[in-house]
């Protein structure tokens, strides 16, 4: 095949987004009040929404606007919209909120403008069964749809049938495109590709993102670009055996597709890609393709793709070297997974052991079975720490002993999940109506099998996830409270909840000793850690006994993405010497300026918890100073961080190496640091496109990992 | 009765890379023979305790000036001063310093001590084929609790690193080899009289103990600190080469190019006695590093 070299157009691919030369369609402006129209007609008319839903995403994607460029591998370029994800918003409040009823709604809207909790329905954490994408193909898939149609004409086949048959059109204007911007090989390819599954690998590739760009138009982010070097290994052993790459080649094939993910970063989220991991005859999954993909990865440098290595003791050694030199040049977007401790978490979960080898990280860090699940990993999103904040602030709680504190604490916590779970599980009913996942079921086995959507509990697991944030300002509390109140007895409760209510003024040197001197999460301290322990085993028990409205069930998650900031801004002061409005610790991370053990202590701590109890994800993320990882002892030092971590039990680890005079320089000339990036939670990000307070956030902790 | 030996300990610094192979523990004991002009760890020349004192972290509280028996604390227009004249380093200020701006630096610690302390990161060890390296300060000022401490970690299966500016009787190198797994040597320069003007010795029975430990089967690294208008004559490395060639034990050399020991003589109160001095450029380094490979034919490293 014929390869452009990348390096001299490296601008050219990065812009190609930006600057799309557009060969035809109507522009978005243009095209959503034609939605619009439609969607109203169909309501009007009583339409069923999925039907109504697929043949307005058949009219999006007949006109929406579509680019080819000269110098590209794959014709993928569409202009986005985000008609779906706008009408799923609306239809959420007209049709899953009342369901609620009066009263808690509006303790709902509450709840989330205090900073408490937020729940919802989450319709957005997919992956679409990849495996099934590829070997059927745009026409395999739509064959299907229209055999069950055939048999069954339910609104769901129906609807899956106009989806694929869109996506086929969808396929072949791409096709009509390319020879109209004089590439012929484009034109060929997708003409090949709408009527069979692929069979090279620039096919495969160019397959994937075209089912990406129909799904994410059809209203749901696609989370998971799915488990990359196993499936798309065979495409590259048949292009080498053909003759039709070698490795070189494929290196710049990867690397301009790989560029698409970055190209088009303004416009979209993370596309999360996974490797490596056991496969099902338990061999480690990694080969020549994962070295490949990680080699384009660090040639391009740019924010967007994230990867994702599934660890286990097979990984090839070779490959984690790899990978930590190029989190060291600060391309941070390189998650390392623990996937033993994620199969324990499958198998408490009960799900099969057979299915385990399909595990996908989604979103940020939140494990699924790919093609049998859509995890729903932020259903409900919770501020532990308000609990603290509100058990502080009442005036009828007199405890006499720690042991009544953390009673109630403990109580308190239960009360606010199981209230939040009660209400999602009258919301998530709704979601077929809401917003109907019908490309990413019609890709499923099951759902094809029951006549369900994914949204009405059509897959084989059907979870719903709570991410549960702060739990080092939760356990630093405690443990002030513990220490300052029962144990030196420098203040009465009383005395501290109005110190608190006071926002510590004019108790300075009481709140310097509880930052300073009570015991604190991240230093390996057991006044810390047990009751870390208790709390995170508090949250997990009382969400995994609660099943879920689909037949599944409610799992934990232990991490925050950027709620540190966002509930920190809505808490109260706290008694661990955090003032009101402070942000609160984030993932599973010590407070800023708390872990004073350096990383030694943040692990020894973090290894305490149990991340089996964790199926809806968690992550400790590792900041360093550039120094601590300097030259091939650095390296070394970081996969001995992450080994450490996965040998002692510990789950999902990524690193930020940085230096806060690089940050304070990207803020005062962001110009020159473009390239800068952060791993924010799952989020990968260029540092300047951060929020003032993140980056003063950031900088702060960066100077306290320095100094 | 078993004898408990213990030393002045500096700080002990968790999971460090640069001394020694893997990821490794450093713990730095008080009191140091040399008194290198050069030094970079003030704080664990004297073998007492002192005050170390942060003033970014000070918050002006004035704890301190109440606890001290001594008045070495005074608050006044310019904020927190410390006299240190009138500090006899008793440590009461520190103890009630909330943010941690005043540290009392020189814990005596017993070897079993220092080993509980680091056997928490005995997994990191494991992991990396690292350990524990003493370092200082001179570690060899103690050679029981030195043996000691090495003799715990041996019987846990950990690796054993000394770390050592080798200007000590060779009875003390004697008492500690049998439980060491790596030297790490530092060699200052060749001219005897320059080194005793640099250093406050000759390096004469500095190099002597090198040689004897060259005979031995201890892995020996030498690390030498460059430092500009010192110790970087290319002649005078020519000289080190010859000599290093003679040490079989000699597995690696690191060049240690000076760098300004950042506000640590301020925090000490103790004057920089090199403040105008500038880091030698790379090239110096590796034209210095290529005469020590050809010479003695293992691998050089610069930091």
């Amino acid at each position: 095949m014929k390869i452009v070299d990348f390096e001299p157009n490296r601008e050219r691919f990065a812009k190609q987004y930006k600057e799309a030369q557009w060969v035809s369609g109507t522009p978005a402006a243009e095209l959503l009040p034609q939605l619009r129209e439609l969607y109203d007609g169909f309501e009007a008319k009583g339409v069923p929404y999925a039907v109504a839903k697929a043949k307005i995403l058949s009219f999006m994607l007949d006109h929406c606007r579509i680019a080819v460029n000269d110098f590209d591998l794959f014709a993928v370029i569409c202009e986005r919209n985000a008609f779906f994800e706008h009408l799923g918003w609306e239809r959420m409040g007209n049709i899953a909120v009342p369901a609620l009823g009066g009263e808690r709604a509006r303790r709902r809207e509450q709840a989330a403008q205090e900073g408490a909790f937020t729940v919802n329905v989450d319709m957005s954490h997919t992956c679409p069964d990849w495996d099934a994408v590829l070997t059927l193909g745009a026409s395999g898939l739509l064959k299907r749809a229209e055999e069950h149609c055939a048999r069954t004409p339910t609104p769901f086949y129906e609807a899956v049938r106009i989806t694929f048959a869109a996506f086929r059109r969808f396929i072949l204007r791409f096709s009509e495109a390319s020879r109209t911007a004089g590439r012929a090989d484009l034109a060929g390819m997708t003409d090949f590709l709408a009527d069979r599954p692929p069979e090279t690998l620039q096919q495969a590739l160019e397959l994937g993102l075209l089912y990406r760009e129909m799904q994410e138009l059809e209203g749901e982010l696609v989370r998971s670009m799915g488990i990359f070097d196993r499936q798309y290994f065979p495409f590259y052993e048949h292009d080498l055996a053909a003759g039709i790459l070698t490795k070189e080649s494929a290196l710049e094939l990867l690397t301009i597709y790989f560029s698409h993910c970055g190209a088009q970063a303004s416009c979209s989220a993370n596309m999360h890609y996974c490797f490596g991991g056991r496969l099902a005859d338990g061999r480690d999954g990694c080969n020549e393709l994962t070295r490949l993909a990680f080699a384009a990865f660090r040639r391009l440098g740019v924010v967007d793709p994230k990867f994702s290595l599934r660890v286990n003791d097979d990984t090839p050694e070779d490959l984690l070297g790899f990978a930590a030199e190029t989190v060291k040049e600060g391309k941070s977007a390189i998650l390392f997974i623990n996937e033993g401790v994620v199969r324990k978490a499958f198998l408490r979960n009960g799900k099969d052991p057979a299915d385990l080898h399909d595990f996908v990280p989604i979103g940020c860090y939140e494990p699924a079975i790919m093609g049998k699940e859509l995890c729903c990993s932020m259903t409900g999103l919770i501020n532990m720490v308000k609990n603290v904040e509100k058990m502080m602030k009442d005036p009828a709680f007199e405890p006499r002993s720690f042991d009544e504190v953390l009673a109630r604490y403990c109580g308190m916590l239960r009360e606010t999940l199981n209230t939040m779970m009660d209400w999602i599980d009258l919301m998530e009913p709704h979601w077929p109506e809401v917003n109907p996942t019908t490309a990413i079921s019609g890709t499923m086995t099951e759902c094809m099998e029951r006549g369900l959507d994914g949204s009405a509990a059509g897959t084989k697991y059907r979870s719903s996830g709570i991410m549960c944030a702060g739990i080092g300002t939760v356990t630093d509390s405690l443990a002030a409270v513990r220490d300052l109140v029962f144990e030196k007895k420098r203040v009465t409760f009383a005395e501290l909840r109005q110190i608190l209510a006071r926002n510590w003024e004019g108790a300075e040197k009481l709140r310097l000793e509880a930052f300073h001197r009570s015991p604190k999460w991240g230093n390996g301290d057991p006044r810390a850690d047990e009751l870390a322990q208790m709390v995170a085993a508090c949250a997990a028990e009382t969400i995994e006994r609660h099943g879920n409205s689909k037949g599944g069930h409610f799992q934990m998650g232990l991490w925050s993405i950027n709620y540190n900031l966002i509930y920190g801004r809505l808490t109260g002061a706290t008694p661990d010497g955090r003032r009101a409005g402070e942000c609160i610790s984030k993932n599973t991370c010590a407070s800023i300026g708390c872990d004073r053990e350096g990383i030694a202590g943040m692990i020894a701590s973090a290894v305490k918890l149990d991340y089996s109890h964790f199926a809806d994800g968690s992550v400790l993320d590792v900041m360093l100073p550039a120094r601590s990882a300097a030259g091939e002892a650095g390296t070394a030092f970081l996969l001995n961080v992450f080994q450490t971590f996965r040998k002692q039990g510990g789950a999902f680890m990524h690193f930020n190496i940085l230096s806060p005079a690089a940050l304070r320089a990207a803020q005062k000339e962001p110009e020159k640091y473009a390239n800068l990036q952060i791993r924010l939670c799952g989020w990968n990000v260029r540092f300047i496109d951060l929020r003032k307070d993140m980056q003063e956030c950031l900088i702060r902790e960066a100077e306290w990992k320095e100094a | 009765m078993e004898r408990v030996f213990s030393a002045p300990v500096a700080d002990i610094r968790r999971l460090t890379i640069h001394d020694g192979p893997g990821t490794r523990d450093t713990v730095f004991v008080k009191g140091c023979p040399l008194h290198c002009l050069w030094c970079h760890n003030p704080e664990s020349i004297s073998p007492r305790p002192q005050l170390l004192f942060r003033s970014r972290l000070c918050v002006n509280c004035g704890t301190c000036a109440e606890l001290c028996p001594h008045k070495a604390h005074l608050f006044g227009g310019s904020g927190h001063t410390l006299a240190r004249e009138n500090c006899i380093s008793c440590g009461k200020c520190a103890e009630g310093c909330l943010p941690g701006a005043l540290t009392l630096c020189g814990t005596t610690l017993t070897a079993e001590e220092v080993v509980q302390n680091v056997l928490r990161d005995k997994a990191f060890f494991l992991n990396s084929g690292g350990g524990v390296t003493l370092s200082g300060g001179e570690p060899l000022l103690y050679p029981d609790f030195t043996a000691e401490v090495f003799r715990r970690l041996k019987a846990e299966g950990i690796h054993a690193a000394l770390d050592t500016c080798g200007a000590v009787p060779f009875a003390a190198f004697e008492k500690v080899l049998p439980w060491t797994d790596r030297i790490l040597f530092d060699v200052k320069g060749m001219d005897p009289e320059r080194h005793r003007r640099d250093t406050g010795r000759t390096n004469e029975g500095i190099l002597e103990n090198l040689s004897r430990l060259g005979r031995l089967n201890i892995p020996v690294e030498i690390r030498m600190p460059i430092v500009p208008g010192h110790n970087d004559d290319p002649a005078e490395f020519a000289r080190a080469g010859e000599f290093l060639k003679t040490v079989a034990a000699v597995v690696s050399i690191r060049l240690l190019p000076w760098h300004r020991a950042e506000g640590k003589y301020a925090i000490c109160g103790i004057e920089d006695p090199m403040p105008e001095t500038e880091p030698p450029p790379a090239e110096n380094l590796e034209a210095l590093a290529e005469i020590l490979r050809r010479s003695v034919g293992v691998e050089v490293s610069c930091d």
